[in-house]
C-alpha cells in the first residue's frame, strides 16, 4: 500500500468510534438485532463504556457497572461531544454468546469469551479448533456489521438522516436524564 | 496451550501475494526455518522466531500439532533482554566511586566514565535472564486471514516482519481507516468518504461558558 494511501486510511480512523456509537444508537433505538450476510447477529453494550472527544482538549469519560448507558453520565457525555471510545459488548446468534470488548481506535476485538448453548452433553472433536472459529465468526459479523454502518455512512443521506436520527437519541437520552434528576 | 489460551484478544490480517495458501510442506518447512533459535548473551535487543503452539520451548513442527481443524496453529515467540536503567545508573554510580576511592581522583574523566559504564553494562547483561514471551498465531488458510493473539504495536510489528519473511507473502492488518477504504473502493464511494468529517454530536451552545445544553435544559 502507497504511504498516501496508507495515511488517507488513518485519517478515517474517526470511523472506528462513530461505528461503536452508532451500535450502541441502535441497540437503544431499534433492539440492536442486524441482519448481516453471515446470518442475523443480536448485539448489546453490557459495561464499561469508556468515552472521548476527538478534539485536541482529549477528553475522557469512563463508566462501569450499574447499566452505564443509562446513567445520565453517560447521556451528558454525549451531549457535550464524545463518542464511545470502547465498551464490553454481548452478542448472540443460534445457540452461541460471545462476550467481548470493542476498541474505538482500531476494532480489534479482546476478552473474548464464547459461551456455546450445551448439546445433550457432546463432547468436540476439537475443542481448540471450535473455540478458535468462534473467535473467527464474531470477527467477521463484526466486519459485516462495520460494511452495513459503511454503506450508511457514506451514503449522501447520512447527514440528514441517521446524524439527525443520532441528535434526537442523544436529545431524548439528556432529556430523561435531566427529568430523572429533577425528580430527585 | 499458546494458541487460544484463555478469553481471546487479537489483531486479524488479510495474506495476500504469490502463494498465499502454501502447501503443508511449504508452511512446515518455513516455520521450521525461522524457529526461535535463543538469544545473544552479550548483546542488549530482541530476538524473535516461530515456537509449536504448545509452550514457549515447543520446537515442534510436526503436522498433527500445527494443523486443527481449518487452522494452522503455531506461535510468535519474542526474547528481550534489557538492562534496567535505574539498576544500571546505581551500579555504575558504585563503580564510579570505587575508582575515585582507589585512585584518589577528585572526577573521573569523560572517556573513562563512558568505558567503565559499558562494562558495568555488559556484565549486568550477562547476569540479567531475557524477558520470553509468545503469542497464538491461527492462520484460516482457505480464507486467507491470520489472528494474532495480541494487539501490542510492538509485537504486532515484530510478527509482520517475521511472518513476511518467512512466507515471502504480504499481510495487511484490519484496520478501520483501511477496511473503510477498501469497501469505499469497491463501492465507489471514495469520494464520500475523502469529504466526511467526524461526527459531532456536541449540544453544548456555542459559546457558553459552562456546559449549558441547546434545546434541553
Amino acid at each position: 500500500m502507497a504511504v498516501e494511501d496508507l495515511a488517507f486510511a488513518l485519517e478515517r480512523s474517526f470511523l472506528a468510534s462513530e461505528f461503536i456509537t452508532w451500535i450502541w444508537f441502535r441497540c437503544e433505538v431499534e433492539g440492536g438485532t442486524f441482519d448481516l450476510p453471515s446470518g442475523g447477529l443480536s448485539v448489546a453494550i453490557e459495561d464499561a463504556l469508556q468515552l472521548a472527544s476527538w478534539d485536541d482538549e482529549g477528553v475522557k469519560s469512563s463508566l462501569r457497572g450499574g447499566a452505564p448507558t443509562r446513567r445520565p453520565e453517560a447521556a451528558h457525555a454525549l451531549a457535550a461531544g464524545l463518542l464511545l471510545s470502547k465498551a464490553r459488548f454481548v452478542a448472540a446468534r443460534a445457540g452461541r454468546e460471545w462476550l467481548f470488548a470493542l476498541d474505538g481506535q482500531t476494532l480489534d476485538l479482546t476478552s473474548v469469551k464464547v459461551i456455546d448453548a450445551e448439546e445433550d452433553g457432546e463432547e468436540p472433536e476439537d475443542a481448540l479448533a471450535d473455540k478458535l472459529a468462534a473467535g473467527e465468526e464474531l470477527r467477521l459479523a463484526i466486519d459485516e456489521l462495520y460494511d452495513a454502518f459503511l454503506a450508511l455512512r457514506l451514503d449522501a443521506d447520512w447527514e440528514a438522516i441517521e446524524v439527525e436520527r443520532l441528535r434526537g437519541w442523544v436529545r431524548e437520552k439528556v432529556a430523561r436524564a435531566q427529568k430523572n434528576l429533577s425528580a430527585v | 496451550m499458546l494458541v487460544g489460551k484463555g478469553a481471546l484478544s487479537f489483531r486479524a490480517f488479510q495474506v495476500s501475494g504469490k502463494g498465499s495458501v502454501p502447501t503443508t510442506e511449504r508452511l512446515l518447512e518455513k516455520l521450521d526455518q525461522f524457529a526461535f533459535a535463543g538469544i545473544d548473551t552479550v548483546e542488549e535487543g530482541s530476538q524473535h522466531g516461530w515456537v509449536g503452539p504448545d509452550h514457549l520451548f515447543d520446537g515442534d513442527f510436526h503436522a498433527t500439532k500445527i494443523f486443527r481443524g481449518r487452522y494452522a496453529v503455531f506461535a510468535h515467540r519474542i526474547d528481550t533482554r534489557r538492562v534496567n536503567g535505574a539498576v544500571l545508573a546505581a551500579h555504575t554510580a558504585i563503580a564510579l566511586q570505587d575508582v575515585l576511592d582507589a585512585e584518589g581522583l577528585e572526577r573521573v574523566p569523560a572517556r573513562r566514565k563512558r568505558d567503565i559504564k559499558q562494562e558495568v553494562k555488559r556484565e549486568l547483561l550477562a547476569e540479567t535472564p531475557p524477558a520470553q514471551r509468545a503469542y497464538g498465531v491461527f492462520w484460516n488458510l482457505r480464507s486467507r486471514r491470520v489472528y494474532l493473539q495480541s494487539t501490542s504495536k510492538t509485537v504486532i510489528e515484530s510478527f509482520r516482519a517475521l511472518f513476511e519473511r518467512s512466507f515471502e507473502l504480504t499481510l495487511e492488518p484490519s484496520m478501520p481507516g483501511l477496511r473503510a477504504a477498501a469497501f469505499a473502493h469497491e463501492q465507489g464511494k471514495l469520494e464520500a468518504l475523502r469529504d466526511a468529517r467526524p461526527l459531532s454530536l456536541n449540544m453544548i451552545k456555542p459559546g457558553a461558558r459552562e456546559p449549558e445544553l441547546a434545546g434541553v435544559y
